[in-house]
């Protein structure tokens, strides 16, 4: 297992700025442009890393942390999440708590980050950041209360890899609406539309870009592949609910990661470019429309 | 026994030394703070050893005057593990209290203060300790008027009496409800031992518990027994607001621990309720701490926030005790004392991280704050690192408990059937909710009043800079939360035997295997962020780091109030919530062709305040200022009720043998 899930997990970190790039391309063809290359997400990595780093006079080591905090929190998190569709890295019971709790640090210190430069920008994509999370943060837990139910698990590892048949042999309906709520919370956390628009350059409109507007540099580096490997993970979630792969030979389980994350990632393409980003007041609502799916999914498991 | 006996003396005598002392405000704040520091050690160590040791409870016993009385002490393990948090942070608040009062000159008498201290803290103990029903109501007593006396001697301001008198009339509607209590749980004749309490009490199950919650749950700032709560620990000065937010609302939680048992048999409907008020208390208390202005209030409603989450917890303990699930049952009473620990610890630092930079600035309002963290980088750090406990975040102290709490709501939701599943899942999104809530709270606490550049008028000369006696005990306890954060099963195992004694059936070393993977998380954390940090510091040079004005998309000249306040960070979540909230906004909007000015302000009181308690008290005085009318300013009407009282009594006495055929 352990094998397998180390293989998965290096493929995952590999491709994780993959996924962006491609949901922006697929937004650019239907739009009828070209787009930027596939691959350009990793020379802007690399060249972001060769860069010199400027520094606000008004910020502190909390600005400096929070780049790092971004990426450590999803690589920590990465560890619990299983690649493979058979079991995580690492993983314990209730590590889908921790799971939570360390997005909530990633969320903390980039909210803490912009809030340190002064500037009214970054605070106004703070201020954003955390009231949706007041939203995200129930969907997240009724998506892993229904897994829960459904497959009497409590470590993602489990409940997405070993007992996810048992659950969609009997609960197909639950685990069908938890995998749409969870597809929700990853438009929103890794802040693509119609809750946020990675493509705008309008601060008023924006929520994730515009709390990183300050850092340049390694930090910036730091953050876009921090993000985007929370996308990854997200996604992740996704594929493993709703296309479980418990009984596959593992080699194939791992291989058929890649095409279903780029599918996801042409799917927020297509959301993207086909509806309007919602209007800051309807965000609530569009993100308690996940949780109450999700809600329907544990309601259908009490009975 | 000797050593907690020797404890309380100590801090009996330093209560008198201060008062004694008094004329000389720096010994006798040297005495107190020294007494404070003697006895907490001396208590810490007993209560400690208590805690290790499987022996039976140590046991110390006088025969007292009182009636009904005893001079009965009992150290066991539930009360030792209530004694710890309080000899700790006590003794840590005292040196903290008096680097505080010597900044304030012009600020409460430290001889005064330092006696009502030491009393505190013996009350306090003598409350765990106490093993007659009579000395604890007396020990409570002397705490709440200890307390009571330290809330009201920060300023001569109208803001603290008014804070000390709405303090003191609902602390004594909760003595009056364990007046009561006690009455109707004692047992007849003889002392009133709790040894002696009837297995079945006299009254029913509904009435006993509706008396606990008042009595204690005043105490322990449930809702709706909280609203003394802000008033309070805003107005007491920082090393109080510290003692009272860490350690007395804990008594409370004590007191309900220990007295649960004794209603009966464990009953789902107390269950339910205690969730219930548990998860009001939480989403309402970090509602509230997310709009609040005055940052001493913004940790107030945290605590009502955490006081919820505690009882919550409780509530899935008793409703695993109820179900004859032993797991739960443990789980779900694990967790509320490791929460009440961790929140001992996240909170006083808060407070005194808080309190130091309010002195620092002159002022409580967080508009006028900022810029903290780069004029007193180790407050600054300290209270940073107090946030991200309380906020729960792997690898600090907080996480433990709001992890036990998830974790026991989850297995009652997985394990359990019927209302109290449904309960659980509602409890789990309460809880998840709540703890977006507090994270968002902290980073505005935080972020506008700690980062970015001051809001308000610096005045360099008046302030200094908090001195080592400020600093120092913050360290400790910022320590402390830190490691509780690797190592969150030590809480858990230090606290297994006081649960044990809670919930006799289940297996306490469960939870501390559960734990540790959490612990090793939180080590993998700082582990991850060294690394990142020093890939990152090996990627920029030190010579190529390059000092800028903020980017502001371009604004070359960023000025201190154009930077987000802390009304318009938190204004998406209160206006999202604000069927809750209820906040009024007052605009003075822009009108004409060549506006000049506009106003915009917005105020959230608390709904238990303004939609109950106000209306009741209103309508209670009315009641009684009717009979005012009984008075009046002539003799002759006085001489008419003379007259109407002798005819009611004559009519009384002939009634009989009239109506007798």
């Amino acid at each position: 297992m352990s094998g397998s899930a180390t293989t998965a997990l290096a493929v995952v970190l590999i491709i994780a700025p993959l996924l962006p790039s491609l949901a922006s391309r697929t937004v650019a063809f239907i739009t009828g442009r070209r787009g930027a290359p596939l691959l350009q997400p990793y020379r802007d990595l690399v060249k972001l890393l060769g860069k010199r780093a400027v520094y606000s006079r008004t910020t502190t080591g909390v600005f400096r942390a929070a780049p790092i905090a971004v990426l450590a929190t999803p690589l920590l998190a990465a560890a619990l999440v299983p690649f493979d569709g058979h079991g995580s890295l690492a993983g314990f019971a209730g590590d889908a708590i921790a799971f939570a709790g360390l997005l909530a640090l990633g969320r903390m210190l980039l909210a803490l980050g912009g809030l340190d430069t002064g500037s009214s920008f970054e605070g106004m994509g703070a201020s954003r950041e955390l009231a949706f999370a007041s939203f995200i943060e129930p969907a997240l837990f009724l998506c892993f209360a229904a897994l829960a139910l459904t497959t009497g698990e409590l470590s993602l590892g489990r409940m997405l890899g070993g007992a996810i048949d048992r659950g969609w042999a009997q609960a197909p309906a639950s685990l069908a609406m938890v995998g749409v709520s969870l597809f929700v919370v990853m438009l929103a956390e890794a802040s693509r539309g119609p809750v946020d628009d990675p493509a705008t350059h309008l601060e008023l409109t924006m929520i994730h870009e515009v709390t990183i507007l300050d850092h340049s540099g390694p930090d910036l580096a730091f953050l876009l592949y921090g993000s985007a490997l929370k996308f990854a993970l997200f996604a992740a979630l996704v594929v493993d609910t709703l296309m479980p792969r418990t009984g596959w030979p593992t080699p194939l389980a791992v291989a058929a990661l890649i095409p279903a994350l780029a599918v996801v990632a042409v799917l927020v393409g297509v959301i993207e470019s086909t509806f309007a980003r919602l209007r800051l007041v309807q965000v609530p609502q569009f993100l308690a429309g996940a949780a109450a799916l999700a809600a329907l999914g544990v309601i259908l498991r009490v009975r | 026994m000797i050593a907690t006996l020797g404890a309380i003396a100590i801090w009996f005598t330093g209560a008198l030394a201060s008062f004694v002392a008094r004329r000389q405000p720096a010994r006798a704040a040297l005495l107190g703070a020294a007494a404070a520091v003697a006895g907490g050690l001396l208590g810490g160590a007993a209560a400690l050893r208590a805690i290790a040791s499987r022996g039976a409870s140590e046991v110390f016993s006088a025969g007292w005057s009182v009636p009904y009385g005893a001079l009965t002490l009992r150290l066991d393990a539930l009360a030792a593990a209530f004694l710890l948090p309080l000899c700790l942070i006590g003794a840590l608040c005292a040196v903290y209290g008096v680097g505080y009062l010597r900044a304030h000159e012009d600020g409460p008498s430290p001889g005064a203060s330092f006696t009502a201290y030491n009393l505190l803290l013996a009350s306090m103990a003598v409350v765990t300790l106490a093993a007659n029903l009579v000395l604890l109501l007396m020990a409570w007593e002397v705490m709440t008027l200890a307390s009571f006396a330290l809330v009201v001697s920060d300023q001569e301001s109208r803001a603290a009496r008014g804070a000390g008198f709405l303090y003191l009339v609902f602390s004594h509607i909760a003595a009056g409800a364990l007046l009561l209590l006690f009455i109707l749980l004692a047992p007849g004749g003889g002392s009133w031992d709790m040894a002696r309490v009837p297995a079945h009490a006299a009254a029913p199950f509904a009435w006993l518990f509706v008396l606990v919650l008042i009595g204690f749950g005043t105490k322990a700032a449930i809702v709706p027994f909280h609203v003394w709560l802000p008033d309070a620990h805003a107005a007491a000065p920082a090393h109080v607001s510290a003692l009272m937010s860490g350690v007395m609302i804990t008594i409370g939680f004590y007191g309900m621990a220990r007295f649960l048992p004794f209603l009966g048999p464990p009953n789902p409907f107390a269950a339910f309720v205690l969730v219930g008020l548990g998860a009001v208390g939480a989403l309402g208390g970090a509602l509230l701490a997310l709009v609040q202005r005055d940052a001493k209030r913004v940790l107030a409603y945290s605590t009502v926030d955490n006081a919820g989450l505690v009882t919550l917890a409780m509530g899935v303990g008793v409703m695993g005790q109820a179900t004859g699930a032993p797991r739960i049952a443990m789980l779900g009473w694990t967790a509320a004392l490791v929460h009440v620990w961790t929140h001992a610890l996240a909170k006083p630092l808060l407070f005194g991280g808080i309190g130091a930079i309010a002195h620092a600035l002159a002022s409580r309002d967080l508009e006028r704050w900022g810029g903290v963290l780069r004029r007193w980088p180790v407050l600054g750090t300290l209270t940073l690192i107090g946030g991200l406990s309380i906020a729960a975040i792997p690898g600090f102290a907080g996480v433990a408990g709001e992890w036990l709490i998830f974790r026991a709501l989850f297995e009652a939701a997985l394990s359990l059937s019927g209302p109290a599943r449904v309960t659980a899942l509602l409890g789990i999104v309460a809880v998840a909710m709540t703890a977006a809530f507090s994270v968002a709270c902290y980073v505005r606490l935080i972020g506008i009043g700690l980062l970015g550049v001051p809001r308000g008028e610096v005045r360099e000369s008046s302030r200094v800079a908090p001195g080592p006696a400020v600093i120092a005990p913050l360290a400790v306890i910022a320590m402390l939360c830190v490691t509780a954060g690797w190592f969150p099963q030590a809480i858990a195992g230090m606290l297994a035997r006081p649960v044990a004694s809670l919930v006799p059936r289940g297996d306490a070393t469960l939870v501390t295997a559960m734990l540790q993977p959490l612990g090793v998380l939180g080590m993998a954390l700082t582990g991850a962020f060294a690394l990142l940090a020093a890939l990152r510091a090996a990627l920029v040079r030190k010579s190529a780091v390059r000092e800028a004005v903020t980017w502001d998309c371009g604004y070359a000249r960023p000025g201190p109030r154009m930077q987000y306040t802390a009304a318009s960070l938190a204004e998406p979540v209160s206006s999202l919530f604000a069927p809750m909230l209820r906040t009024r906004i007052e605009a003075l909007g822009l009108t004409g062709l060549w506006p000049s000015s506009a106003r915009w302000r917005s105020r959230t009181l608390d709904q238990t305040v303004t939609g109950v308690y106000r209306p009741a008290f209103g309508g209670f005085s009315s009641l009684l200022l009717r009979l005012r009318d009984l008075q009046q300013p002539r003799v002759t009407t006085y001489l008419r009720y003379v007259v109407l009282a002798l005819l009611v009594v004559l009519a009384l006495l002939f009634l009989p043998i009239v109506v007798r055929p």
